[in-house]
């Protein structure tokens, strides 16, 4: 059982981090510490009954991996209580404990030992850990000469081989080949499926309304929904139903690709791909960002042979005034693409979150 | 988990190992516990002499010596060189009263030589009471012997000069020597502590027995006390401990050809290094220099390994303290705790040099687990310490290489103790180190157990540092994971 009330933890973020005594001297005598408050997590209240599935959700940064971290215990929260009956086992990230010098054998005991395992429960596991792992006769070889397969597969079937009270997962795990990724996948559905209680984020809604009984809705460290998982999901795939463009299906209609991508780091989940008609049909698009933003790329080159020919931007509801743009040439509020070089990058002076961009393409003559 | 029998097994442990520890400390300790030797100090430098003794002369020395009972005096004589025939007669007394008297013959004294005048008893004095030494002598001229004195010390850095007021000098003839004589007197007193070894260690007993009863009487309740919190850590985390210790000696020397040998090769090859520098470039008149420099060179290896190893450890498992719960002193410590290992081995070399010196296994070897625990528990203090503040500076390690070897030199490791300038010592023996491993030197070298007092500042040097150490880490700790 996990009772959390109120919740709230607060980072501070150094805007320029003193690294050394000497530093940090140098900046306090000219009162230069400064600091941004953030707060991860704000009021989080929630109860989850022995064994639940309680599924989160959210963006990046909205505190999911914060709340996971302050209820394995990582993470002292800056006010609020977390009451937990049982013992955790988090399945954070895999093999973090391995000590690369070691074999396997050694290793699936340090590992167990780090999970909270005891010994006698490790002894009698063994046999099942190598077997699932599949790694017999490697087992006495240094870790540093395992493949990270072979890594990754061993750390599984050691995190795995539980039955605690409490199992934290951050995302289905699904390593190894094809033929071990189907184990894995099915042997943490059994996990989840068995009775524990589970703390469970993932980033697929399809995976939280299979599994979850209940849905906490994260926003911006706050709690924006919370309850039953049927409900809560329906208003979280909702909430970017306004601002799709709808894809055009037609087949045989000449349509082009075009993507958002937030620049720094490929992150997938600030990826939007939107179908556009190259016959200068208007189109219209609303990203809204997984995290706040200051950089945009557009990248309308994946099918080539169209032309962004007008485009109008704005940010977070207002026109968009601060973002320096490359290869458009300016024209009022309508800006006009150069056409031999079709990618487009935006800075803003700010950090964004909702990035409307409308305009028409055109198909480009050859 | 911790449940009630366990609790009350351990319990039952550590008052077993309080009365061993009672039990032994009064075995080895023996004389040491109820007195402590007490003398005169440091013979003056033989500059002057008095000319011969004749039948007749009194040569008198007062002193004053904060004892109860008088062992023995020491004087440095000349014989001129030759045969004498005839006695001295040395007595001790207090204002008109002779309190002891020993005849020595002219025979057992050697030439510019120091000799001992053994009491056949005791002599009862009474503490810091003025007392002379006056020797008469039953010689001719040609036929009799002279005493040293003068008024300078010698010190490793030169000679320096004492001034004496006319109630110190030695007098011949009542008439007083520009001096004192060349003499050390050596006796006891009875220490408070020893008239009371019983009862403290009865009530240091008591007080464990009552605190566990209470534990235990506590813990039925639901509750845990100050004591039994860290058990109940260390006895849920004890297989992790277990695997993280092993594992840390077992990367230690992985790939290394001569593996776990270093462990004792190690302190041998830097003792033979350091014995060969010290003793035939810089000559140093320590006796049983080779055990000497090997006890020091054990203890502070130790030392920086240890905490070398603690300081990183917060910072190396960054990885696994941002993903898995697990107390984070249970890092540094595992990391000391492995270190130990190493200094178990080293022990075997440094017993070896012990059997080589000639030395005989005294009984107050028996102490050496003492005085082992403190080095332990001072490193453990010091380690928490240091893996705390690493993770806010990383500078720390850098700077710990450096006050590392300042520390080294600081401590009395391949050096006498006796050249430090008498100005600086009360800041010298500040050092935790000095007490710990003058400690163990007392009962290697001069096989005898330390006096009480020297338990005492042993304890407090090891605890100290721990306490300062444990509060500082439970203070940041939470703060650790936005640091990493």
């Amino acid at each position: 059982m996990i009772f959390a009330e109120n919740i709230s933890m607060r980072y501070y973020i150094a805007r320029n981090r003193a690294q050394s005594i000497k530093e940090y001297i140098v900046r306090m005598l000219q009162r230069d510490l400064q600091y941004d408050e953030f707060w991860a997590l704000r009021d989080v209240s929630f109860t989850v009954e022995k064994g639940e599935v309680l599924g989160i959700v959210g963006r990046n940064g909205a505190g999911k991996s914060t709340l996971l971290k302050v209820i394995s215990g990582i993470l002292k929260p800056t006010s609020g209580n977390v009451t937990i009956k049982g013992n955790i086992v988090p399945m954070l990230e895999l093999g973090s404990g391995f000590d690369m010098e070691l074999t396997g054998h050694e290793n699936i005991f340090l590992n167990g030992a780090i999970l909270g395992y005891s010994k006698s429960f490790l002894e009698e596991k063994y046999q099942e850990i190598v077997e699932f792992s599949e790694l017999g006769k490697f087992l006495n070889t240094p870790l540093r000469n395992y493949s990270s397969g072979m890594m990754m597969r061993l750390a599984f079937s050691v995190a795995t081989v539980v039955n605690p009270d409490i199992l934290i997962v951050d995302e289905i795990l699904a390593v190894g080949d094809a033929g071990f990724q189907h184990k894995s996948k099915q042997r943490m559905m059994e996990l989840m499926k068995g009775g524990t209680t589970v703390l469970f984020v993932s980033h697929s809604i399809e995976q939280i309304r299979e599994l979850c009984d209940k849905v906490l809705w994260l926003e911006r460290g706050t709690v924006k929904l919370c309850g039953d998982a049927k409900e809560v999901c329906d208003a979280y795939e909702n909430r970017f139903a306004k601002c799709r463009v709808p894809a055009i299906q037609e087949p045989d209609e000449e349509y082009a690709m075009l993507y958002v991508d937030t620049g720094e780091g490929f992150n997938e989940y600030d990826v939007e791909w939107v179908k556009i008609k190259t016959d200068g049909t208007p189109f219209h698009l609303l990203h809204v960002c997984q995290e706040p933003c200051d950089h945009f790329r557009f990248d309308p080159t994946q099918n080539g042979g169209f032309i962004l020919k007008e485009l109008a931007i704005s940010a977070d509801g207002e026109t968009c005034s601060g973002f320096v743009p490359r290869n458009i040439r300016e024209a009022g509020k309508v800006y006009h693409l150069d056409e031999n070089d079709p990618q487009i990058e935006l800075f803003f002076s700010d950090r964004v979150e909702r990035v409307e961009v409308e305009g028409r393409t055109f198909k480009k003559s050859l | 988990m911790l449940n009630e029998k366990y609790l009350k097994k351990t319990l039952a442990w550590i008052l077993a190992g309080y009365i061993l520890f009672v039990l032994v400390w009064y075995f080895a300790g023996g004389d040491r516990i109820r007195f402590k030797t007490v003398d005169t100090g440091t013979m003056i430098s033989p500059a002057r002499i008095t000319g011969e003794l004749l039948s007749g002369d009194i040569l008198e020395q007062p002193f004053v010596l904060d004892a109860e009972e008088i062992r023995s005096v020491v004087l440095k004589a000349a014989t001129f060189a030759r045969e004498n025939s005839g006695n001295l007669s040395i007595s001790l007394r207090s204002g008109s009263a002779l309190l002891a008297e020993v005849d020595v013959p002219f025979s057992e004294l050697r030439d510019n030589d120091d000799f001992t005048v053994l009491f056949p008893d005791p002599v009862a004095v009474k503490r810091e009471e003025p007392l002379r030494i006056v020797v008469e002598s039953s010689g001719s001229p040609g036929n009799s012997v002279a005493f040293y004195y003068g008024n300078t010390i010698t010190l490793p850095r030169g000679e320096i000069e004492k001034k004496f007021g006319t109630e110190e000098v030695a007098s011949l003839n009542h008439k007083p020597l520009n001096g004192v004589l060349c003499f050390r007197v050596t006796g006891r007193k009875s220490l408070w502590f020893g008239r009371y070894f019983w009862f403290f260690a009865a009530a240091g007993g008591a007080f464990l027995a009552a605190y566990g009863a209470h534990s235990i009487r506590a813990f039925a309740r639901g509750r845990h006390t100050f004591a039994v919190i860290p058990l109940a850590a260390f006895i849920r985390y004890r297989f992790l401990i277990q695997q993280l210790v092993a594992r840390d000696f077992k990367t230690k020397y992985k790939r290394s050809v001569l593996g776990v040998f270093w462990s004792f090769l190690n302190p041998i090859l830097t003792m033979a290094v350091q014995y060969f520098v010290f003793s035939t470039i810089f000559r140093s008149n320590i006796e049983n220099f080779a055990l000497y420099l090997l006890t020091g060179i054990v203890c502070f290896n130790f030392f920086i390994e240890a905490t070398n190893m603690a300081l990183t450890s917060i910072v190396n498992n960054a990885s696994l303290i941002t993903k898995v719960y697990v107390p984070k002193y249970i890092y540094p410590m595992t990391r000391i705790l492995s270190s130990s290992i190493n200094l178990a081995f080293s022990l075997i070399p440094l017993f070896a040099v012990m059997l080589f010196s000639g030395l005989p296994f005294p009984k107050a070897l028996l102490l050496l687990p003492f005085g082992l625990l403190c080095l332990l528990s001072f490193s453990m203090g010091v380690g928490f310490l240091l893996s705390a503040l690493m993770v806010f500076f990383r500078d720390t390690q850098f700077l710990w290489g450096v006050l590392g070897m300042l520390w080294m030199f600081m401590t009395p490791i391949f050096y006498p103790e006796t050249i430090i300038p008498i100005r600086f010592l009360a800041i010298y023996r500040l050092n935790p180190l000095y007490h710990i491993i003058g400690f163990i030197r007392s009962i290697m070298i001069s096989g005898v157990s330390p006096e009480p007092f020297a338990f005492l500042l042993c304890f407090a040097a090891s605890v100290t540092p721990l306490v300062v150490g444990l509060f500082v880490f439970k203070k940041t700790q939470d703060k650790f994971v936005l640091n990493l």
